[in-house]
């Protein structure tokens, strides 16, 4: 059954120009942090500030104290600041520059290998419906696929991000100079954000997957009954 | 399936070829032939009471049920 409608040939028109588009981007990224670098490392384009994450730091009671006219002491307290940690990629500290290098690398290769693999999908599925398939055997894997990749894409974000706030933190750690003040990192924001709803359309996607592959078992008996 | 469509030898007991017995039934020669080589998994009273009038038999003469153990 052939579609009235275009939707799904401007889709995979779309959704092919993205996909070629993160292609760009992981060139451009391996021009920025491996050949520019390589190729002129006086060059200063590339150096630009880099956040690194968000820390937190929390005050110990009484270091810091806020005054309400009539507010007891203790009913208004500050108990911690958060700020984002900025760092030169470029910078004269070789370990520093190696821990910025490391983020901008890690999160723009995770990104962009999972966006690709999503817009490939995308693209295969609308290509299948603008042929008139929609319940097929390769509809139902790029469906179930798509939920996969979100899903661990999720969990792979998360373990990066676990493992490069340990690395940050230790390296603060001995650099922090305050007194009476506990420095903590704030991991999950800035790093690799942990998206629940991401995670929720995941499993969606596998429900999808799975409504998929009883639509092909019915239209497969369907096409056998004469 | 255990379910199997005796079409070929009832066919050949009336003379009857493939491509007549579509015509006759008005189905495809595609679907006749899924229902002769025992590819159907379901038969539609419509296609089956085409078949009984064509044929000139019983449902029971078409279907048979072979116990595979």
């Amino acid at each position: 059954m052939k579609l009235s409608n275009n939707l799904p040939g401007n889709l995979r028109f779309l959704f092919g120009f993205l996909r070629g588009f993160t292609i760009f981007g992981a060139v451009v990224v391996f021009i920025v942090v491996v050949l520019i670098p390589w190729l002129a490392p006086h060059n200063t384009a590339w150096k630009h500030m880099d956040v690194l994450a968000v820390v937190r730091l929390d005050f110990e009671p009484g270091v810091y104290r806020v005054q309400a006219t009539k507010a007891a002491v203790g009913d208004v307290a500050l108990t911690e600041i958060r700020g984002s940690l900025a760092v030169n990629r470029a910078s004269a500290d070789a370990e520093l520059a190696v821990l910025s290098c490391w983020l901008f690398f890690l999160r723009t290769t995770v990104e962009l290998a999972f966006y690709y693999v999503c817009l490939d999908l995308l693209w295969r599925l609308c290509r299948n419906v603008e042929r008139g398939e929609i319940f097929s055997e390769s509809n139902t894997r790029y469906v179930r696929n798509l939920g996969f990749a979100i899903l661990v894409y999720q969990a792979v974000a998360c373990a990066a991000g676990f493992w490069y706030a340990r690395l940050i933190d230790g390296f603060l750690q001995h650099r922090i100079v305050a007194e009476g003040v506990k420095l903590r990192l704030h991991w999950g924001m800035g790093v690799f954000p942990l998206d629940v709803s991401l995670i929720v359309t995941g499993l969606l996607l596998l429900a999808l997957g799975e409504v998929f592959r009883q639509g092909l078992a019915l239209k497969k008996e369907n096409e056998l009954t004469v | 399936m255990p379910i199997r469509l005796n079409l070929d030898r009832i066919m050949l007991e009336r003379k009857m070829s493939l491509t007549e017995l579509a015509e006759r039934v008005d189905i495809t020669l595609a679907n006749l032939s899924i229902l002769k080589t025992n590819k159907a998994k379901a038969v539609r009273f419509s296609t089956l009471e085409a078949l009984c009038r064509e044929l000139k038999c019983q449902p029971g003469d078409l279907l048979e049920f072979v116990d595979k153990e």
